[in-house]
């Protein structure tokens, strides 16, 4: 079960983010359940001095101290650049991450839609394209689109992470030719599903295809019980690539029988 | 003293001249009743990046658009 990305080697396929928990403790607990090994972080612009307290979080009481936590009990953290609309945003706020996180892995977000938040491929791989000679391992978030890919490939990066459906939605895979067509073409670049997921069913399909891992925040956040959906993913991812491994059967139209009988019972 | 306008996260503010970006950060903190940390943030100039090691011997210019990013969770 155990892969490599970006040079480390990792048993859990399931990249989880840390955003909108109902307390520090549900996080940490649904981390602990999800058996995740990478985990997604942001940063944010600081409210003016007075209005607010510098460490606001969004989960209230998650600080830097939480983080450093995580890392130092194995986690690898990959912050992202939420928010960036140009890629010079995104070049700044990658440095800031950096820093802050002491990691070179930057999930790069560069955003082109507000209804959609869909990536603007145009910025996403100009940004690509300096993080990667600054020394980043960029993680791009970006579209199904093959020709993208390989602009960012072309780029240095090394992963992709094409979304299954807009960021938030829940709506699951909503083009399995697109994601189907992205593995076949490039069967030897770690390819993860970052965004849409919303059931574990999507999950164990993001699998099925062969993608290497899955990335999701809103379908463990926001459910009734993060903690238990953490590990109804972890088992789900698990399962997925599992069944992969082994060779799912091909669909037919026709019925086979599966039980060796000899014609009908009782007639010769 | 003779006083220089900047702007913190796209509020206005006034500061001495010749106070450094490092110096900011300690004042910012000191407000916000936060231990001094110069790790706890990280700081942009005009949008261009200034580590933590470059806030010492960067000097505010008048004009100059500071902005400080701390960790939060996220997708």
């Amino acid at each position: 079960m155990s892969f490599t990305i970006a040079d480390t080697l990792l048993s859990s396929r399931f990249f989880l983010g840390t955003a909108g928990y109902p307390s520090p403790k549900v996080l940490h607990d649904a981390i602990a359940a999800s058996g995740a090994q990478v985990v997604t972080v942001g940063l944010k612009r600081q409210l003016a001095p007075g209005q607010n307290p510098l460490s606001k979080s969004t989960t209230e009481g998650v600080s830097n101290a939480f983080f450093q936590m995580l890392k130092q009990n194995g986690a690898h953290l990959l912050p992202n650049t939420a928010g960036c609309k140009t890629a010079r945003e995104a070049i700044t706020l990658s440095h800031m991450a950096r820093e802050i996180f002491d990691t070179n892995w930057i999930k790069l977000e560069v955003i082109g839609d507000d209804y959609t938040l869909q990536p603007d491929p145009i910025e996403l791989i100009n940004a690509a394209t300096q993080l990667v000679k600054d020394g980043f391992e960029v993680f791009p978030y970006c579209t199904d689109d093959l020709v993208t890919c390989n602009r960012l490939l072309d780029a240095g990066c090394r992963i992709l992470m094409p979304w299954g459906a807009p960021i938030g939605s829940g709506q699951g895979l909503v083009n399995p030719f697109a994601l189907r067509t992205l593995r076949a073409r490039l069967p030897n670049v770690p390819l993860v599903v970052d965004a849409g997921i919303g059931s574990p069913v999507d999950a164990v399909k993001a699998m099925e295809l062969g993608f290497d891992a899955v990335l999701l925040n809103s379908a463990v956040a926001q459910s009734h019980d993060p903690v238990k959906m953490a590990e109804a993913f972890k088992l789900a991812i698990q399962s997925g690539r599992m069944a992969f491994e082994a060779g799912i059967m091909s669909r037919q139209d026709m019925a086979t029988p599966t039980t060796p009988v000899t014609g009908r019972p009782f007639l010769l | 003293m003779t006083t220089i306008s900047i702007s913190v996260n796209g509020l206005e503010r006034t500061v001495n001249q010749g106070t450094t970006l490092a110096a900011l950060v300690e004042q910012l903190q000191t407000e916000a009743r936060q231990e001094s940390d110069p790790t706890a943030v990280a700081t942009a100039v005009n949008e261009i990046f200034v580590s933590r090691s470059a806030r010492e011997a960067y000097t505010l210019q008048a004009n100059d658009a500071v902005f400080t990013f701390s960790p939060i969770t996220g997708g």
